[in-house]
């Protein structure tokens, strides 16, 4: 009765490998990386991991199964000075797994932003984009078609929630003419969307605010997008195409001398922050979604305190000896990375050349990236010339 | 047990008989765990004994054992918890058995625990691991292969495990 374990080759292939219902159960229930690898099992296993409504049922079974799924898991770091990107995971493992490269993009292509798992690039050829950096699948938008005379537009914003449905949004605002003469110091904006599903763009509502807008890519989250240029906080509900307009916790001050970055959002999967630094100080603020007010995150960073913790942890590592004086203390934060306690959130800096997670509560810095950037330039690129993206390892079709 | 019910209620049995000939008999409140089954009860089709051609004897034991732990009446949460993880412990080839025995009997909640316990013992393995745990025959070219695994080269950095267990 008892049976021989090892199959002979001539056997048939298991039916749980080859029926399609299921290996479907089989194969929602692992990760991404797995599914990714599992591609070259056979050709049906391929077509099967390839297909989008697998893709999509895998996201929101995975999502069920983990809240937190759609948290980032590392950031591409791109370096403007060398048109470069970098790369790390947030992987708390001793040997941390590689992201995917953008090396697809090819060099003609600016990351614009990332949306749960997609990201949404730009061509210098001025065509949009929408890829999935993990399965490297991507497509190029329909160039939109514009009316009016001015030619101002916002930054393009991506919008998606896998968790809500496979398709995306891109939205964008653009400035029209609504009454002749326009009255002095109003101006008025025409929203744009871009639908996934049928591949078309269409106008929607228009708004009017009191100053052009001036502003850095918007974020998206729980369906709304947002926002930000001087103290001024726009909000578009995608689901009601819905504008409304808001302020932020700062008052705007522009001073170049000073280099304010004053006004920007950021975002840490449903956490909206609004970010303040100037020379001396960083501070932010966290969005209260149910009353839309914003709330002083408790903690902040003084730039001398941070220049000085950060010196000793980079010295420590056995870098060359930085001169320590107020040029030097200048720094970038260029992105939040939200724990699961609120004393585990960290920022990431870029100072001295390097990439440093700093822990507000704990008051912790840990050398995450070296840019292995020439001396003289260490301090405009960390300053001025980088970026960083969310990468979420997720399976979506674009 | 589930004695003080049964004394006013008839208990019915049922006869399953595996791919080997095997006979089992069990309370038909426990086999109609499988919808397979209880339809076949619904039909009528249950008077004699109930052919399971595609489920083998050491396979039809280990889901009759899943069937009574989990019947309603007779075990505990923890006591199940307990049980669905040393049942996963199992062999993969005994595990896939099961998995493939519970889809034909339609078993949900055994589908899934075994489904998930695949996935579990899978998902670090090489694709060449998984072929031969499946007994499948890669239809690919060397060039084909060779292009997935240029598609995404992070992929398949680090180690993987060429076990098949």
């Amino acid at each position: 009765m008892k049976k021989s374990r090892s199959l002979p080759n001539d056997m048939p292939a298991r039916i749980s490998g080859t029926n399609e219902s299921v290996l479907t159960i089989i194969l929602l229930r692992l990760p991404v990386k797995s599914l990714i690898i599992f591609r070259r099992v056979s050709k049906q296993w391929s077509s099967l991991i390839s297909d989008p409504y697998f893709c999509h049922s895998h996201t929101i079974y995975s999502i069920k199964k983990n809240p937190n799924f759609l948290s980032p898991s590392g950031f591409f770091i791109y370096n403007s000075f060398y048109n470069q990107f970098l790369s790390f995971s947030l992987s708390r493992k001793r040997s941390k797994p590689s992201l995917p490269s953008l090396s697809f993009l090819g060099q003609n292509c600016n990351i614009l932003q990332s949306c749960s798992g997609l990201l949404l690039c730009h061509l210098n050829c001025g065509t949009l984009c929408v890829c999935n950096p993990t399965t490297g699948k991507f497509k190029f938008l329909p160039s939109a078609k514009f009316d009016g005379e001015f030619s101002w537009i916002s930054p393009f914003t991506l919008a998606f929630d896998p968790s809500r449905s496979p398709n995306y949004r891109v939205v964008c605002f653009k400035r029209i003419k609504k009454e002749s003469p326009e009255p002095t110091g109003s101006y008025y904006f025409l929203i744009y969307i871009y639908l996934s599903e049928m591949d078309i763009w269409k106008s929607s509502n228009s708004f009017k605010v009191n100053m052009c807008p001036d502003m850095a890519a918007g974020i998206f989250s729980n369906g709304v997008v947002h926002w930000a240029c001087h103290e001024q906080y726009i909000r578009f509900d995608t689901n009601e195409e819905k504008v409304m307009l808001m302020r932020l916790p700062f008052v705007y001050v522009f001073d170049r001398e000073h280099s304010w970055e004053i006004g920007s959002l950021w975002q840490w999967h449903d956490t909206i922050y609004s970010v303040m630094k100037s020379e001396e100080n960083f501070s932010l603020h966290e969005l209260d979604q149910a009353t839309l007010k914003w709330i002083p995150h408790k903690y902040y960073l003084a730039s001398y305190s941070l220049a000085k913790a950060a010196y000793r942890a980079v010295t420590k590592e056995g870098t060359e000896a930085h001169k320590y004086d107020r040029t030097e203390r200048k720094f970038s934060v260029i992105a939040l990375v939200k724990g699961d306690k609120e004393k585990d959130t960290v920022v990431l800096i870029a100072i001295f050349g390097k990439v440093i997670s700093y822990n507000f509560a704990r008051r912790k810095i840990k050398i995450i990236l070296d840019l292995e950037l020439p001396s003289d330039i260490v301090r405009d690129v960390c300053c001025n010339c980088l970026s960083a993206y969310q990468y979420v390892q997720t399976l979506s079709p674009v | 047990m589930a004695e003080a019910s049964s004394s006013i209620t008839e208990k019915f049995f049922l006869t399953l008989k595996s791919s080997d000939g095997d006979e089992f008999v069990l309370e038909e409140s426990i086999a109609i765990q499988s919808i397979t089954i209880k339809n076949m009860v619904e039909d009528g089709c249950s008077s004699s004994v109930i052919p399971l051609s595609k489920v083998d004897t050491e396979t039809l034991i280990k889901v009759i054992e899943y069937m009574k732990m989990h019947s309603s009446t007779s075990s505990n949460e923890e006591e199940i918890e307990n049980f669905d993880k040393k049942f996963v412990s199992n062999s993969i080839n005994t595990i896939l058995n099961i998995l493939e025995a519970a889809n034909f009997l339609d078993i949900n909640n055994l589908l899934e625990l075994c489904a998930e316990a695949v996935a579990n013992r899978i998902k670090n393995k090489t694709p060449e691991a998984v072929r031969k745990i499946f007994n499948i025959t890669s239809d690919f070219t060397p060039e084909e292969e060779a292009e997935i695994r240029n598609e995404t080269p992070w992929a398949f950095e680090g180690n993987l495990d060429h076990s098949l267990d």
